[in-house]
């Protein structure tokens, strides 16, 4: 599949706005961190975005979350066409979640966009039933239980595609499944070819 | 009863029987750390003893088919031991031994050395002749070579000598393996304790379990004997409530990957099951 052209330049410049706004994603964090709501001041698209207003206006995670999953909703949408891309905020979680479709006849997969700076536990979870401060980061949250929360179906083993976004808008993909998942065995034609596999290895590797 | 001899936390297996028990009946793989006495200098090979992982020794031990034995505290002779009869004719014994030990090995070699020279003998022959007729014809026959069975010598120093490493001391201890102890701390351990209930399970499910640090993880499980598969997941043990840093998953995802091994994140619930998540570096196209 070609990557769609215009994907790389566009989000270059959602970095590049994103950066003059102040906002998410950069060093500057953390002090323009809780002036969320400023968006609609700015006239650029990119902050103007009617998605991203609407994921800011669930208010269940702070603006750097908010903006990684609209980075990886972006990424989804026009980068690798993915199909019924929706998000859903998951306040106990202070996440904003996705779920699409890679292609139009497979299942519904959920996404979880996080900033590279967040630490996740392995299946911790708070035993309070109160939902958490939004203001007090939960930096212990269980991958296991985002797992546990978000899929529903119950056919096939749990998982959550892990969409790990860097301060320059990179984005990479993770998956977690619950249980052992074989590996794929070696592919011994392609190895064989080098060229090939190189070629492939630069495509994948984004 | 397999004996796992302990020194300073280190379990090892010195008897050639045991070791082939633990692998072919109990699935426990270990490491071979000693060198070869005829292949020194190199580590492709390795023989006696098999170290075992602190997890691999517990199993056989609750398993009950192994105890842990560590050498006597004390010195194992008094000073005046030398005055001992028992010790004296123990001295003599031994010294007869390696001189028929000797004198065995001086007959093998002489007679090595003989098919060697008989298989040979036609070469050396045409390569004499040659050299004589270099010299020229003038020169004086080349004296006759000795008799290579007299000339042979089998210097003692070259002299094999089988050490027996399994019992070096007199009498041996049993160490209770659930306290710690200075020999053996890992009983209570909340680390040892994570790692034995992933590795516990992860053996009863039919793997083959062996040390992950060779790609950075607790453990590397194989789908069967390691001497014929690749690991096909490189187990990672965590506390399920321990912050993971998101560039920590990455690297080891991505390693994995590149490696063609699923990443296993393992945690002990709070009833003591295991659960695994299996992390993949997806390379959505």
């Amino acid at each position: 599949m070609d990557e769609a052209p215009g994907s790389s330049s566009e989000l270059g410049a959602a970095k590049g706005s994103g950066l003059l706004v102040g906002s998410s994603g950069g060093s500057d964090r953390e002090q323009e961190a809780p002036k969320t709501g400023r968006w609609e001041l700015r006239k650029d698209w990119l902050a103007a975005h009617p998605t991203l207003t609407r994921m800011t206006s669930l208010d269940v995670a702070d603006s750097s979350r908010v903006y990684a999953a609209f980075l990886v909703y972006l990424d989804l949408l026009e980068a690798r066409n993915w199909h019924e891309v929706s998000y859903v905020g998951l306040a106990e979680f202070q996440l904003v979640c996705l779920r699409g479709r890679e292609r139009e006849a497979d299942d519904l997969q959920v996404v979880v966009p996080v900033p590279v700076h967040v630490s996740f536990s392995h299946d911790w979870f708070q035993g309070r039933s109160g939902k958490l401060q939004a203001s007090q980061p939960d930096v212990n949250t269980g991958m296991r239980q985002i797992m546990k929360r978000t899929c529903t179906v119950s056919d096939s083993p749990m998982s959550i595609m892990l969409a790990i976004v860097e301060s320059d808008s990179t984005i990479v993909y993770y998956k977690l499944t619950d249980g052992l998942v074989t590996p794929d065995p070696p592919d011994n034609t392609e190895d064989a070819d080098n060229k090939q596999w190189g070629k492939k290895r630069k495509r994948l590797l984004r | 009863m397999i004996r796992i001899h302990v020194l300073e936390g280190k379990a090892f297996v010195w008897n050639c029987a045991d070791v082939q028990r633990i692998r072919e009946e109990h699935r426990i793989v270990g490491t071979l750390v000693g060198a070869l006495a005829r292949k020194p200098r190199q580590n492709v090979r390795l023989g006696l003893p098999l170290q075992l992982l602190p997890e691999e020794a517990r199993l056989l031990l609750e398993k009950d088919v192994a105890t842990l034995i560590k050498n006597p505290s004390s010195k194992p002779f008094a000073d005046d031991a030398e005055q001992d009869p028992l010790f004296l004719e123990a001295v003599a014994a031994y010294q007869e031994e390696q001189e028929e030990s000797y004198m065995e090995q001086l007959r093998l070699a002489a007679e090595q050395r003989k098919a060697l020279l008989g298989s040979l003998a036609e070469r050396i022959a045409q390569g004499r002749a040659k050299k004589q007729q270099q010299k020229g014809e003038g020169g004086e026959p080349l004296s006759k070579p000795a008799d290579p069975e007299s000339s042979f010598v089998f210097p003692r120093e070259s002299m094999m000598v089988q050490l027996p490493t399994e019992r070096t001391w007199l009498g041996q201890e049993e160490v209770d393996w659930h306290l710690p102890s200075k020999e053996w701390p890992y009983g209570g351990q909340p680390e040892h304790e994570m790692r034995y209930c992933v590795f516990q399970s992860l053996w009863e499910q039919g793997y083959y379990i062996t040390s992950g640090s060779k790609f950075g993880g607790d453990f590397l499980v194989y789908p069967g004997d390691p001497m014929r598969f690749h690991a096909h997941y490189i187990a990672l043990c965590v506390t399920r409530d321990a912050p993971l840093s998101l560039c920590d998953i990455i690297s080891v995802g991505r390693l994995g990957t590149s490696v063609k091994k699923t990443v296993l994140l393992c945690s002990v619930d709070q009833d003591g099951t295991v659960v695994y998540t299996s992390l993949q570096w997806s390379g959505m196209q």
